[in-house]
């Protein structure tokens, strides 16, 4: 199906999710709405608990099959709905009583998710902190994710991650030999470890304490997060939660998720091994040279290549400035919502003179198949619900979330040549911690 | 509404929506944020109403400056795309919470509309923050009926209507799928149509030329009476449980027709199930007559369900009652009350001797045998539709069947 997409913005011009446009008005069915994201990940941490103050469709839906009330360890998944009177004359009384039940439960520490309605109507969350916190032992902090106007996941993770820090002790003295990765994801598998990349264990196997501020972090873990001397982020959605700390407790950070090139993950590790006193000589020589190969095989064989973004990869804009350095380019971008960080690579992507149409794919099957008729990428990056004649997809390309170094370098070229040159996905997937593919 | 620990009582708009989801041809327009539509159409998977089935669901979204300009471009723009990509024969229009807080006139907008479209706008219903999910369905059920029926008679081919068989009750699709085939069955019936989770928009248009509606839940009955009043169809109000009870179901629904149902077939079906229960049953009495502290059942769920599977429990097995309760304030009776978790849960947690069926939720919760469920929030897929019914001569032998494998459980 062919379409005027002449409604969407040039990425140069958009500086807000509000400018981003739907590729095609209808949106089907719906999409995830941060609230969700806020449950998850409270309930990916023992110790915390929440309480979400809402209406009764967000209560119904935060929960899947577990709608269990209490965590393992006691932790509280509370729901506090408003009925009609509140919806107009606000719920700071029965929220305050809620909250002191939840702490004659035990409750330590509490995280209040405000919703669609409590924002439109103002509900003042940080007045009823001030309020509460001197008569409560439990600490409170909270998160106002109305989904018009926190998009989705990358704005509800970030914001989640940002309000953690207030849970936060300041510590009595800093470890010199610890560090925080950062990297709380709300779609985390309850049965699988978190996937890390190898500057985590590289780390470890020289003596460094990586406190994992995951999502597998508990509250314990996340209160004593200010005794490093460094904080590792690795996603995107995490920046926040890195630059509040700073802010609050001076901890330093380095983004390493914004290192996609070879000689910026040399600069990032050179960085580390300032800041941590530590060598990491030799730890990723294989990695490192194959991502060197293909960097050159890239600028070879992908120069001119026009590709697509569409859902479910991983920092599209960030991505889009290294393809640049292969010369492909971007014909669009499926960006759901635009983070500051992603404001530097906007003026990397104009001073190379691309500027693509950013949009929101809001129909997944429409969508898609506009896509290939309208602007006929070579290639398409992200999720295709089943392969598509005549547009070649690179697929799975969340594989990389919370993946930096060397290693993504090699997943991602790797997985773009393969595509580019079988018209299929490689097979195996991508594995990081087998031995380097040399 | 307050705290609540479990899910609380689904809103008005909940129960609109799921109501609307299953009718096929149609598409149903949510004007206002999409995480409602979302999980809404997740859960609808999770109960069997899969995608192609039903309704086809879209959203708006809706964002800052929509609420503060009014600014209703992307309904319009939605109903354009939908009109030209699904070609549905009625559109249904339902505001979600967002757009109800701000006062969207979403009548006034679909009137306004209405003269760029061929296609008829409907608006569904209300989103008011007072209405529970049951008042929902019951607004939806009449909405549909009164708005989209047109002028028929019934035909020479015998037909009824199943009013209430909504994806909000536990089993809706196994108890509707018996429903059908015992109305084959004593009547030599089919369906015109099954409002709402199995019709068409043309099964609505056409139920004026039913014999008679079998209004499945008390939500239903504004529906049946609006029918009557339009095409003089009568009406039977009731879930049939039980094995009597499944017989003079079907001899009511005779006698609203001026007819009696086939006793061939209800004596095949009689005489099947009496062997096929015998030794389960006796097993069931049996503990009735020496341990009756152990033979009591307790339920909670959708009053009409709850009533017929106790009246069944009690008349024909026997059992005797212990606590029941209904999930809604506005069917509450001082037989079944109506019970908020604070009620409910001491009795789910405390259950120690008997039968206790409620909910997923609350049987998961309290670590019981959750394989007694007969109510929603729901616990898992229910992806197939051709299990078990709790209804009819097959819901009868199910029900028997849980019950004394939860003797042999626990015994």
């Amino acid at each position: 199906m062919i379409a005027d997409l002449s409604h969407l913005r040039r990425i140069s011009t958009v500086r807000s999710g509000k400018n981003i446009k739907f590729l095609t008005p209808a949106v089907y069915s719906g999409g995830w709405c941060p609230m969700r994201i806020a449950c998850n990940i409270v309930e990916n941490t023992p110790g915390l608990s929440y309480l979400m103050v809402c209406m009764p469709e967000c209560a119904t839906y935060s929960r899947g099959f577990n709608s269990l009330p209490e965590g393992e360890n006691g932790e509280k998944r509370w729901l506090y709905v408003l009925d009609a009177n509140e919806v107009i004359f606000g719920c700071r009384e029965g929220v305050c009583d809620a909250l002191r039940q939840m702490e004659a439960e035990g409750a330590e520490a509490v995280m209040m998710v405000a919703t669609c309605v409590t924002d439109l109507i103002g509900e003042d969350f940080e007045g009823i902190i001030s309020e509460m916190q001197a008569q409560l032992n439990m600490k409170l902090t909270y998160v106002t994710l109305g989904q018009f106007k926190n998009f989705g996941t990358p704005m509800g993770t970030s914001k989640v991650g940002e309000a953690l820090v207030p849970l936060m002790k300041k510590a009595e003295k800093i470890e010199p030999k610890t560090a925080n990765v950062l990297f709380i994801e709300p779609w985390k598998s309850k049965t699988s470890p978190v996937k890390l990349p190898l500057i985590i264990s590289a780390l470890e196997e020289r003596g460094i304490r990586v406190r994992h501020i995951t999502s597998e972090a508990t509250l314990k873990d996340i209160q004593e997060a200010p005794d490093a001397a460094l904080n590792l982020v690795i996603s995107p959605y995490m920046q926040a939660m890195a630059e509040r700390m700073e802010k609050e407790f001076g901890t330093p950070y380095i983004s390493l998720q914004n290192a996609f090139r070879v000689e910026d993950v040399d600069a990032a590790y050179a960085q580390i091994e300032k800041k941590l006193n530590v060598s990491l000589a030799g730890a990723f020589d294989g990695w490192r040279k194959k991502a060197l190969e293909l960097e050159a095989e890239a600028a070879e064989k992908l120069n001119g290549i026009t590709y697509a973004d569409l859902t479910e990869v991983d920092m599209p804009v960030a991505l889009a400035g290294y393809l640049s350095d292969f010369g492909m380019k971007p014909l669009l971008i499926h960006l759901a919502d635009i983070l500051p960080a992603d404001i530097q690579y906007v003026k990397m992507l104009r001073q190379k003179g691309i500027d693509p149409p950013v949009t929101r794919i809001m129909n997944q099957e429409l969508d898609v198949e506009v896509i290939r008729d309208t602007l006929h990428p070579d290639l398409a990056l992200g999720y295709v619900k089943e392969p598509l004649p005549g547009m070649p997809c690179c697929e799975e390309m969340t594989d990389f979330s919370g993946i930096t170094g060397y290693e993504r370098a090699v997943g991602i070229l790797r997985r773009i040549l393969t595509v580019r040159e079988t018209g299929k996905m490689e097979q195996g997937g991508f594995d990081i911690y087998g031995p380097a593919p040399v | 509404m307050g705290l609540h620990r479990f899910k609380p009582m689904p809103s008005g708009r909940m129960g609109i929506f799921w109501t609307l989801s299953g009718i096929k041809d149609a598409a149903v327009v949510e004007y206002g944020c999409m995480g409602h539509n979302l999980y809404g159409s997740g859960l609808l998977r999770q109960t069997g109403t899969f995608e192609g089935k039903g309704a086809s669901i879209y959203t708006t979204y809706i964002d800052e400056t929509d609420i503060a300009m009014g600014d209703g471009h992307r309904l319009e723009d939605t109903i354009r795309q939908v009109i030209a990509s699904e070609h549905p024969q009625v559109i249904l229009l339902q505001p979600s919470a967002v757009p109800e807080v701000v006062g969207t006139d979403l009548v006034a907008i679909a009137n306004v509309m209405q003269e760029e479209f061929d296609v008829p706008l409907v608006p569904i219903g209300h989103g008011s923050f007072a209405i529970s999910q049951h008042k929902g369905v019951q607004d939806a059920l009449c909405d549909l009926v009164s708005k989209l029926t047109i002028d028929c008679e019934p035909g020479a081919k015998p037909l009824f209507n199943i009013v209430g068989s909504c994806p909000d009750l536990f089993h809706f699709g196994e108890d509707m799928l018996e429903l059908k085939r015992m109305m084959k069955g004593a009547f030599g019936m089919e369906s015109r149509c099954v409002l709402s989770s199995d019709c068409t928009v043309e099964d609505i248009r056409r139920m004026g030329e039913a014999q008679i509606n079998l209004v499945f839940r008390r939500e239903g009955i504004p529906a049946a009476e609006w029918l009557k009043k339009k095409f003089g169809t009568p009406y039977v109000y009731g879930r049939p449980y039980g094995i009597q009870g499944t017989t003079d179901w079907l001899r009511q629904v005779g006698e609203a027709m001026g007819r009696e149902p086939d006793a061939a077939f209800i004596e095949a079906e009689e005489s099947l199930l009496r062997l096929q229960i015998e030794r389960p049953w006796r097993t069931l009495k049996n503990n009735h007559w020496s341990y009756p502290d152990e033979a009591v059942i307790s339920l909670g769920g959708h009053a009409d369900v709850v009533a017929g599977i106790l009246k069944f429990a009690m008349e024909e097995i026997p059992m005797d009652k212990g606590d029941v309760w209904c999930d809604c304030p506005e069917h509450a009776t001082a037989e079944i009350p109506y019970l908020d978790e604070n009620g409910w849960m001491p009795i789910v947690k405390n259950h120690k001797k008997g039968y206790l069926m409620a909910s997923g939720e609350q049987l998961l919760w309290a670590g019981k045998n959750t394989s007694l469920q007969i109510a929603n929030p729901d616990i898992g897929y229910r992806v197939h539709p051709y299990g078990a019914p709790f209804v009819g001569y097959h819901g009868a032998a199910e029900l028997i069947n849980l019950w004394v494998n939860e003797y042999v459980l626990t015994h």
